[in-house]
């Protein structure tokens, strides 16, 4: 796999956002009032090169789905922008600036993958004609046409090319995540968003999907943007990792730098918690104490402030901006 | 043993052993409603009511003057038993061809389709033009004298009337408007209940605020008056065709106009419930249209809730026809129905005449139960988490 690990940030990037956020909006009353805003994402950037894996991390909540979602316009962004360049060279398009008809245009590069494994099937339709819907609804292919390449990307994801004519019941959570894969790959997309795409499989399974999605990856060149909290699995995976926190990113960075020279004490404490395989090594673990911020009423200052062990007043007063080389190894603290 | 096991050990019961043949929700469906033992005394129990109303004129008249006329019926008992043979015949086939997994869908479609067919064609007759009598039969005896209040007896299994009628005649009969208010009416609220209730869930803001605020007004008219103030006023309008004001198309039309509020809920509901599931977001990211997003994709999914309301719908309807017919503001005499039967029965019950009363009220009691059982039945057979348990 590529690396973009140090250099600046590449013209030719696949996927540049700034500033991306979702807002849900909460209304109260006979008349519904709009009294506030649950700030799901609140300002994420971050940039995706060719044929990467960018994994978001962070604890339930922090709206790495949401990001994930927002991106490919399943939600309206409330603000920000996201560059998409088809191929390197071509002009960039703000996807959050096409409207829907535009947009369906770039639904077929822009993919994703569920984690519920069996809420992402519909249960009235066979597999076949899920994964061949992509390609019916973009009128790409029909007929015997259709059924040949829904066979074949059924056999790419090592399934039977016969199982096109059933339904999803009839089959095992890791087998219906292949399907999903299938269906995702079933338009040549150059990016698929992983949510949480193998958190609800069996450790063996976990392994064969994860390892499909490499070689799906190195064949087709595909960008990945890994939701997950397992953080192994990221470790394994992903070219860079970037750490949420309550709607924003807190550090980014190649895996290696990640894991490696962790610099903000939220990522610390996140990768302590990794469990080692090793009776002899004494855990060095940092509990986080306290719950996370309301993402209603964030806190002025660092909004990890309250639980950080190192907090000074600076923290609590004003949010720390972005330190570290322009896509490269960053993080926000005060304390760096 | 665990869901998973049962449920698979059904599936091998429909495939007979492990086939190539893929199962779908139709086997699994058909393979629980089969164990749901009332329901199917009660699909088997409409099959023979729907095919005793539908060829009512043929049991009933058969005098060979006229296929309509005045004359008496001689309901023979070797004409019972073969007319309940042959009906008991077709209600078990169309029980067996909706059940059975190789005709399935399409045999029971083309029957449903046949039978709706026919009935909509031949019912047309008698709701339209309600004054020809052939459903009055009145039986003269030797000497021509009408024989009125008889008590059931061989010739005549259910008796007569106070003015003289074949209470069996004017029961098969009643069947007819009864059954075709709760068709109209299932078909109806089905329409309504689904449009109105789909479009509230998808579309949510103003459009579902009206349209729900609306359900609701219509679900705050209190039923039974506002049916009898409309039947009153229903013959009096000119704008009308004429075949909504007399008999039971114009009550159908109109009880079918007040009950679908509760479907639209519960579709509603479904719709609002549907279209968060992920599957629907990956519909939404291959780039389908919010038409193909409703039809395909949600539409589909609640249609079990959809089905099992409209028939416990139809039987509100047939009731509720029946209520107003006793009232005497629904379908208006010598017309029978059941409800019409149970007024005029209930008059002369009194000095102890019994019969037209019991049987009237029989037939519409059982009926609806039968429908009440289907319902269930299908809410049962159409849920997807239910176990199947062997008794």
């Amino acid at each position: 796999m590529s690396s973009t690990t140090q250099s600046p940030v590449a013209t030719d990037n696949l996927l540049e956002v700034k500033g991306l956020q979702k807002y849900f909006p909460i209304h109260k009353g006979v008349l519904s009032r709009h009294v506030g805003d649950v700030k799901a994402v609140d300002g994420l950037d971050f940039h995706l090169g060719r044929q990467e894996t960018l994994s978001l991390v962070g604890e339930s909540g922090c709206g790495k789905t949401t990001a994930g979602r927002t991106l490919l316009r399943l939600y309206d962004p409330t603000g920000g922008s996201a560059f998409y360049r088809p191929k390197a060279g071509d002009p960039p398009i703000n996807l959050f600036r096409l409207g829907q008809r535009e947009m369906r245009e770039y639904r077929r590069d822009l993919q994703i993958i569920f984690q519920d494994p069996y809420g992402s099937l519909n249960p009235r339709i066979t597999v076949g004609n899920t994964i061949g819907e992509a390609l019916r609804v973009h009128g790409l292919a029909r007929g015997s046409e259709l059924s040949d390449r829904v066979e074949q990307l059924l056999e790419r994801v090592g399934m039977r090319a016969e199982v096109s004519n059933r339904y999803p019941h009839e089959f095992s959570g890791g087998q219906r995540q292949r399907i999903g894969i299938a269906r995702a790959l079933a338009l040549n997309p150059k990016l698929i968003v992983c949510d949480e795409a193998v958190s609800a499989l069996d450790v063996s399974i976990q392994a064969q999907v994860i390892n499909l999605l490499k070689d799906l990856q190195s064949e087709y060149g595909l960008s990945y943007i890994f939701i997950a909290h397992d953080l192994s699995v990221v470790r394994y995976l992903s070219d860079r990792v970037a750490v949420m926190y309550l709607g924003r990113i807190v550090e980014i960075g190649a895996t290696a730098e990640i894991f490696g020279n962790a610099q903000h004490p939220y990522t610390k404490a996140l990768l302590s918690a990794i469990p080692i395989p090793d009776p002899r090594r004494r855990a060095s673990h940092i509990p986080l104490i306290g719950d996370v911020p309301s993402p209603i009423n964030p806190p002025k200052g660092c909004h990890f402030a309250a639980r950080c062990s190192i907090a000074e007043d600076r923290c609590r007063g004003e949010y720390p901006a972005m330190e570290g080389p322009e896509g490269g190894h960053q993080a926000a603290c005060h304390l760096l | 043993m665990t869901e998973r096991e049962s449920a698979s050990e059904a599936i091998l019961d429909v495939a007979e052993g492990i086939s190539a043949e893929p199962i779908t929700q139709w086997d699994l469906f058909v393979t629980r409603l089969r164990r749901h033992r009332l329901a199917t005394i009660a699909f088997f129990y409409m099959g023979f009511i729907g095919f005793v109303a539908l060829l009512a004129p043929l049991f009933t008249c058969q005098k060979d003057d006229t296929f309509c006329g005045r004359g008496p019926v001689e309901m023979s008992g070797l004409t019972t038993v073969l007319m309940l043979a042959t009906a008991l015949l077709v209600g078990y086939f169309a029980y067996r061809s909706f059940v059975s997994k190789l005709r399935g869908m399409a045999v029971a479609l083309t029957f449903v389709t046949v039978v709706l067919g026919i009935f909509l064609v031949s019912s047309w007759g008698l709701l339209d033009v309600p004054h020809v009598n052939h459903y009055a039969d009145q039986l003269p005896d030797e000497s021509g004298r009408i024989l009125v209040n008889i008590a059931p007896r061989g010739s005549i299994p259910l008796g007569t009337d106070d003015l003289g009628r074949d209470v069996l005649a004017r029961v098969i009969h009643g069947g007819r408007a009864s059954l075709a208010v709760g068709l109209v009416v299932g078909a109806l609220v089905a329409l309504l209940g689904t449009v109105i209730g789909s479009l509230a869930g998808y579309y949510p803001g103003v459009v579902d605020q009206s349209l729900m605020r609306f359900t609701d007004l219509v679900l705050g008219l209190p039923l039974l008056p506002v049916a009898i103030v409309v039947g009153r006023v229903l013959p009096e309008l000119q704008f009308l065709p004429g075949f909504l004001k007399q008999g039971a198309w114009g009550i159908a039309v109109l009880v079918g106009l007040l009950v679908w509020g509760a479907l639209a809920r519960i579709v509603r509901a479904e719709f609002l419930s549907l279209r968060e599931k992920e599957f629907v977001e990956a519909a939404r990211a291959a780039g389908a249209s919010d038409r193909r997003i409703i039809f395909r994709h949600i539409l589909p999914n609640a249609l079990s809730p959809i089905i099992v309301q409209t028939t416990l719908i139809v039987g509100t309807a047939i009731i509720l026809e029946a209520a107003l017919s006793f009232l005497g503001f629904g379908v208006r005499p010598p017309i029978p129905t059941w409800g019409g039967m149970a007024a005029s029965g209930a008059s002369i019950a009194v000095r102890g005449f019994w019969w037209e009363l019991v049987f009237s009220a029989g037939a519409l009691i059982s009926t609806v139960l039968a429908i009440n059982f289907i319902g269930d039945g299908l809410r049962d057979a159409l849920d997807p988490t239910q176990t199947i348990e062997r008794k």
